[in-house]
């Protein structure tokens, strides 16, 4: 299919093998460019912890920052009869955590099963920063991902939501759903059974709860391992799963840019209400 | 006209003084009042709450955070009752505990 525009005098006409498929005046066609390229101001407020945000189409993919604090969670206990589900038995353990990044891709607004959960012992200063391996139970390797993050049990329609509370949600099921051996189970997996040899006083947590007492701040000084990406590469590995990039194939494709003067249309932010 | 104005405008300060935290209650509130750190999924804050009692506290959090009001207060970890006062040093955690991953 050949795709051709050509511009003479006040109009633009594009081609599609050969034959006119649609045209415009050339100060709407510039226009509506323009208004393409422009970075507007979100209609909603940035949310809270998100440090860098990517938009494209009907994608999101948003990086979000927690800084080191102790969490009071459920973990799956040592006598619990079984690994997850009903019947699975928790304990609470206050448990101090260094940085945690996550790295979330949306589709409409919705999860789309692209998340992922990492640690840092530094704050987010460059989106070319590494990140580190989490030594948490439901965090694994898998579907193509680093550290994929278990999120079934939250409900992935958020269309609803704005954005600060979909953020919440997320950050809420991280901390407050118990921690348990899902992922063992349906993944094979966990980074809290590989990264137990990491450090001594994060081998039970028995012994990561009473570091935490000591010192809440003692996991900016564990050895994490390199998870051998950075905050770059996971946003564009996620986006190219939810969007990938692709060029206009056909004048279908151009014709957002041969439609009205951009001026008469709605605008629309980064977070799209 | 006027009325509609004057009915808004009473609609928002009664909402303000529902959700507005009292002041602390102990003398400290004369002078400095150090900040304790509040922390409510992944919002951490520090907010000058020593003195006030766990209840005003929680109103501040729900009011400044966006705490889920049914939301336990833990302090340092612990359990507390509404009616204790928060000390320097104190950390305070709003954790609603909600299912399980898997």
């Amino acid at each position: 299919m050949e795709l051709r525009i050509e511009i003479a005098g006040n109009k633009v006409t594009c081609k599609q093998d050969g034959e006119k498929a649609v045209s415009a005046a050339l100060a709407d066609f510039l226009g509506n460019l323009w208004e393409a390229s422009d970075n507007r101001p979100a209609s909603e407020p940035i949310p809270e912890t998100v440090r860098f945000a990517w938009r494209r189409g009907e994608a999101a993919v948003l990086v979000a920052e927690q800084k080191p604090v102790c969490h009071t969670v459920r973990w799956l206990a040592d006598d619990s009869p079984v690994p997850f589900g009903r019947g699975a038995k928790y304990r609470e353990a206050r448990l101090a955590f260094p940085f945690v990044v996550l790295v979330v891709a949306f589709h409409g607004g919705n999860l789309t099963g692209q998340q992922e959960c990492f640690y840092r012992r530094a704050p987010l200063e460059a989106i070319g920063d590494e990140l580190l391996l989490p030594n948490l139970l439901n965090v694994a390797r898998a579907y193509d991902q680093t550290c994929w993050l278990c999120l079934a049990n939250l409900n992935p329609d958020m269309v609803q939501m704005p954005w600060d509370a979909r953020v919440r949600k997320v950050w809420s099921h991280l901390f407050q759903a118990g921690f348990n051996a899902s992922s063992e189970h349906h993944e094979g997996n966990s980074y809290w059974q590989t990264m137990r040899s990491v450090d001594r006083r994060v081998s039970s947590v028995a012994e990561w709860e009473r570091e935490s007492a000591r010192n809440p701040f003692f996991p900016l000084t564990v050895e994490w391992k390199p998870s051998g990406k950075t905050v770059a590469a996971v946003m564009e590995e996620m986006m190219g799963r939810v969007w990938p990039m692709r060029a206009p194939v056909s004048a279908a494709d151009l014709l957002p840019f041969f439609g009205p003067p951009a001026k008469s249309k709605p605008h629309r932010g980064f977070w799209w209400k | 006209m006027e009325k509609t104005k004057t009915a808004t405008a009473r609609a928002v300060r009664d909402e303000e003084i529902r959700l507005a935290p009292a002041a602390p209650a102990s003398n400290q509130a004369e002078g400095y009042n150090p900040d304790v750190r509040v922390i409510y999924g992944a919002g951490v804050q520090s907010m000058p709450l020593v003195g006030m009692s766990l209840a005003q506290a929680r109103d501040a959090a729900i009011a400044i955070l966006g705490v889920d009001h049914r939301a336990p207060a833990l302090v340092n970890g612990r359990p507390a009752r509404l009616d204790y006062r928060v000390a320097p040093g104190d950390e305070l955690e709003f954790v609603h505990h909600a299912g399980e991953k898997g």
